[in-house]
Parts: C-alpha cells; structure tokens; sequence
C-alpha cells in the first residue's frame, strides 16, 4: 500500500509539472503584457511603450521563457500566484481565487451529492426490471441528457424559469441586501445545480445500470435467493454493495467533467465561482489568473482520482494496491 | 427413401441459397442493425439532415449573411420560416449553412482523431516494450488533463498567435477548433485499439502471418487493424456526436467558430443578450444539435448491437 501511495504521489507529480509547462509554454504564443492596456495620459506613444516596457523589466517580464517559468513555479509552489493583469488589474490572484473558491465548490459538490442521489435509485431500477417500461424510459432519458449541450439547456432554463415565469432568479449567488438570507441562496442555487447535474445523471444512471445488471447475474446472488433472501434485501445488500465499487472510480474521473460543466454554467448564470472567473481570464488575457486555475482544477483532478483509488481499496478488501 | 430425397434436394443447391450462404459480415451487419428501429430513424434524421445542409446554398431561401435592418428579429412568417436574428438575417439559412461548419468540423476532428487512435495504440500494442510505456504514459496523462479549460486555453492562445493567423486568414477558427478537438480527442480510440491489438496479436492467424514472412506493418495494418474495427467504428460515430457538442460550447463561449460564420454553437454565443426579446433565437440552433447528437447515439448504439452483438451491456 505505502509504495503504491509513493508511486501515485510521485507520478502526479510528474503530471502536474508537466501540465505547469503546457500552461505555460502556451499562453508565451500570445503577444500582449499586463501594461498594455495602461493610459499613460498624453505621452506618445514610444514613451508609453518605454513605460511598459520598464514595467516589464520590473516584474522580470524580459527574462527569457524558462527563467519565468522557473522563477514562477518556485513562487506558485508557496501560493504566490502573481498579481492579476486585466480582471482586477494588481490584485493578488490567490485572493481572487480564494474569493470565488467556496462559491464553485458548493455548486460543484451540491451537483455531484444531487446527481449520485438521482442516478443510484434510478440505475438500479433500469437493472432490476431490464427491459420494462421504466427502463426504456430511464434510458430515453439519459440518452436525451448525454446528447443535451449543457450551455443550451442552461439557457432554456433560464428563459422558461426565470424570464418567463420569473420563479428563480436570472443569475447570480445572492441578491444583495440578502446576504444571510438562506431562502435566497436557495432560489439562487436551484438552477444551476439542476443544469450541471443533468449531464452526470444521465451519464451515472447508464454506468450504475450496467454494473448492477452485471452483478446480478453472479452466483452469490442466485444463492442467496435460494437461501430464501427477500429480493429486496438481496438487491439492496448483496448486490448493490458490489455493484457501487465501479462507482467509486467513476466519481473520481468525473471530477474533471464537473468542473469543465461548471465554466458553463457559471458563465451562463453568472454564478460568481472560479469556473466564470476562469472564462473571464481567458477572454482578457489575465493570463497569471489562467494559469492559477488551471493548475488548482489539475491538482482536483489528481486529487480526486488519488481519492477514488483509495475509497475502492477501503470498501473492496480484495484490492491490494502492491 | 434416401435416393429420393438426394432427387428432392438437388434443385435447392441453385444461385439463391448459395447467395444467403455467402452474406458478407457487412449485409450480417446491416441486417440486424436494421431490427433497431431507432437506429433507423436515427441515419434517417442524420442523412436527411446532412443533405440539407450540404445543398445549403441551392435550397436556402436566404444567404446566411444578409441582414434586412427593416425584419429584425421576425416571427416566424411565410417569408421567414423560423423568423430572423438580431441582424435580420434569416434563421433557417443560417441554420443550413451552419450545419455545413458543424458537421464537417467535427467529422474532420473525429477522423483525424481515429487516425492518431489507431496509429498510437496499435503501435504500442504491437511492439510493446519502451514503446507501450512512453505512448501509453503519455495517453493516460492526456485523459487524465482537466480538458475543458485546456480547449479553452489553447483555441485562445493559437487564435491570438500570429503566425497562425497570417497563415490560416479566414479560415482560422475552423482550423484551430479542429485542431483543438484533435489534440484532445484521441486517446480513447488509442486505449481502444491498444487493449484490441494486445489480445489480436496472440492469435494464431497473426502468428501464421508472421510465420509466412509478412512485415509488422502489413500485419498491424490488414490484420490487426481491420480485426478491431467494431469498437473504433462505433466509438468513431458517438464521437462525432460529442465533437458537435465539444465544437459547440467552444462557439458558445465564442472561442470557436467566430462569427459572420455561422456554426449551430456560434449562433447561440451572445444569444443572452437577445432572449427577453426573442426567446425563439436561442430555441432552434440548440435543439438542432440536440436532434443531431441524440440521433447519431442513437445510431451508434444500434451499430455497437449490429457489429458485435456480444459488446451489448
């Protein structure tokens, strides 16, 4: 188990610098600085540009490429991530980040708690009765869900719900003077978690099926009923516990998708989480502000998949990690 | 008794029980995907679809850039079957010719995409050694990338790039988005073609192959490749499917397609703004997607029943 856990550990290492350099060496293709979009006033224009490029000498901006990098790891390695260019131009990106952070990991963990408590019944029902109605409509659902763009649901959302009946508000966290309102963080929550679920649902529900029905075909199953095992308890106990341990390693992998799901959302409901801040970044070149995020959703991804690996060994006493 | 029934059975050995006894794997293969009747409908809708988009500028009322300033955001009315945009312009037309940038781009990026699969997995099954760590190494850190942010990071950063922009001109976006979706599309086609090759490679016709002199590039590509069609080409058609929603909410995003070219994403980028006034704007392009992505999964399930029966879940 330990050197499983060393090998694990060194290898996502190995990944998260070698995501770091992709980050990096990318966003050097595009031209542009912090201080490009400065007013330096009536100066001309080769004056401005001497400024800037002053600045860039101070900030160590003129170093060659993997000075920069170097220099910027070993900063990001303490929670330095740099100041932020253009989103909130000089202020620390690590306390932009720590602002939006509670925000996503609430819609992100509100959608994944959601979307497991939806798709286990409703996966076990299709695998219980296979081939009945329910499972044909179970199925038509997830199938509508896996080819739904999240972003178009998300729109038609917000124009059934909030434009035209006006139940849940259009976009963001709170509405202000409300702030320790819970009813309102409530309405506010509603739509988004229910657009960023749909997708895992529908995908979860198809995976919770197919390991349910393949463990219903075994042996262990047939001899319990045969011990005289009510169904429901066999399902529910025998079954079900065998069935999840495919899960576990399934929740871990869906960080990543969680996450790409929640750039969307968030820039369509105007949720004032990372993944909108993200975009934000992104669509003004705040590349520190980029790089940060990147580098945090990588580390969740590691992070998770780490996690998912150590869930299964604890609930599966037959893995032996060696 | 006997000599009778020989008599009896002679005249059936003629050209149409032969015909049946030779059926290829492909007419096996259509006869039961055709049992799947919404694997029918789904090819029906996707052909149907394709056709239109493809005579796009033959059966279009309208041109996808002309703006009529006096009909903006229209109902839908006889001249305009599905009302205009923001602009004017007429949506059904934009609609065609947006289908045109979707559906190519991402059956381009899906072929390209399985290209690579097959190149990198079956090398690395077939050879095994340093070359299945590094290249396996090297597809499980790839799927294992958060890649939503990294779409984001490199459609922008290649668009802002200016080399790539002098090179590419107007077809910039398309080429980048392509590209992006290659980058990051292969490696499940890889792992596929990887696990195929791995056990196809112990098999006595490839060890007969061998033995009978043929090259490793010859048995890698009419052996082994050909044998593991089954899952690449089902994976291959619910991939289009996910590069059309992947191609999509880059546009969306606008870090795709950029406009005055349509794609069915980028009409919906912006469309935020517009939907108090016009809600219907936001309606059609993503419900096009929706029919289109649901019934090419519906076609690919019924093709993964149809090519291999024992892959059903």
């Amino acid at each position: 188990m330990r050197t499983f856990l060393i090998r694990r550990l060194v290898q996502n290492i190995l990944l998260l610098l070698i995501i770091s350099v992709i980050v990096y060496g990318i966003l050097y293709l595009v031209p542009g600085g912090p201080f490009d979009q400065l007013n330096f006033g009536a100066v001309s224009a080769a004056a401005a540009a001497a400024q800037v490029k002053r600045l860039n000498e101070l900030l160590g901006l003129d170093k060659p490429l993997h000075e920069r990098y170097l220099s910027w790891l070993g900063r990001a390695l303490t929670g330095d991530w740099g100041m932020s260019w253009t989103v909130a131009f000089g202020q620390p990106v690590s306390r932009l980040i720590e602002s939006r952070l509670g925000n996503t990991l609430l819609l992100m963990g509100l959608s994944a708690v959601f979307s497991f408590l939806i798709a286990m019944p409703i996966g076990i029902l299709s695998a219980v009765r296979p081939y009945s109605v329910w499972d044909y409509v179970i199925t038509g659902f997830s199938f509508f869900g896996l080819s739904m763009p999240t972003f178009w649901f998300g729109v038609m959302m917000l124009i059934v719900f909030s434009v035209t009946l006006g139940w849940f508000p259009a976009g963001g966290a709170i509405t202000p003077g409300k702030a320790n309102d819970l009813g309102d963080r409530v309405r506010h929550l509603v739509l988004p978690v229910l657009v960023l679920s749909l997708v895992q649902v529908a995908g979860q529900s198809r995976f919770i099926r197919s390991s349910m029905l393949e463990t219903l075909k075994q042996d262990f199953v047939r001899t319990a009923r045969a011990k005289g095992v009510p169904w429901f308890r066999v399902v529910m106990t025998h079954a079900l516990r065998n069935a999840i341990l495919p899960v576990i390693t399934l929740l871990g992998l869906e960080v990543p998708q969680l996450f790409g799901g929640a750039i969307i959302t968030e820039t369509i409901f105007t949720w004032p989480g990372m993944g909108r801040l993200f975009f934000e970044g992104i669509s003004k070149n705040d590349w520190p502000l980029v790089q940060a995020i990147t580098m945090m959703s990588a580390f969740l991804v590691v992070a998770g998949n780490l996690l998912a690996d150590l869930c299964y060994a604890a609930v599966d006493p037959r893995i032996r990690y060696e | 008794m006997s000599a009778q029934a020989a008599v009896a059975v002679a005249p059936l050995l003629d050209d149409e029980v032969l015909l049946t006894e030779e059926a290829t794997q492909w007419r096996l293969v259509w006869r039961r995907f055709r049992r799947h009747r919404l694997g029918v409908a789904g090819i029906s809708v996707i052909g149907a679809i394709a056709l239109a988009c493809a005579l796009a500028p033959w059966i279009a009322p309208y041109t996808f850039d002309k703006p009529d300033t006096s009909n903006i955001m229209a109902n839908p009315s006889g001249a305009h079957w599905l009302g205009t945009d923001e602009l004017g312009r007429d949506v059904l037309s934009r609609l065609l010719y947006a289908g045109r940038v979707s559906l190519s781009v991402s059956l381009v990026a899906t072929t390209l995409s399985i290209m690579i699969g097959i190149a990198v997995g079956s090398v690395a099954g077939y050879y095994g050694g340093v070359a299945d760590t590094v290249l396996m190494r090297f597809t499980d850190i790839m799927l294992s990338l958060p890649s939503l942010p990294l779409l984001l990071i490199f459609s922008k950063a290649l668009r802002d790039f200016g080399p790539v922009r002098q090179a590419l001109g107007d077809n910039t976006s398309v080429v980048i988005i392509i590209a992006v979706l290659t980058i990051f599309g292969w490696m499940n086609v890889a792992r596929l073609v990887y696990g195929s090759v791995l056990s196809l490679k112990a098999r006595e016709f490839t060890e007969a192959s061998r033995a009978l002199g043929a090259s490793s590039a010859r048995i890698i590509l009419t052996h082994l490749v050909p044998n593991s069609a089954a899952p690449i080409i089902v994976a291959a058609t619910l991939g289009i499917g996910s590069r059309i929603i992947a191609e999509a909410s880059l546009s969306f995003l606008g870090l795709g397609i950029v406009p005055p070219n349509p794609s069915w994403g980028s009409m919906l980028s912006g469309v935020q703004a517009y939907m108090f006034r016009n809600p219907w704007l936001a309606f059609y392009p993503g419900l096009t997607i929706l029919v289109v992505v649901l019934a090419i999964n519906f076609a690919g399930d019924a093709l993964r029943d149809a090519l291999d029966p024992r892959l059903k879940n």
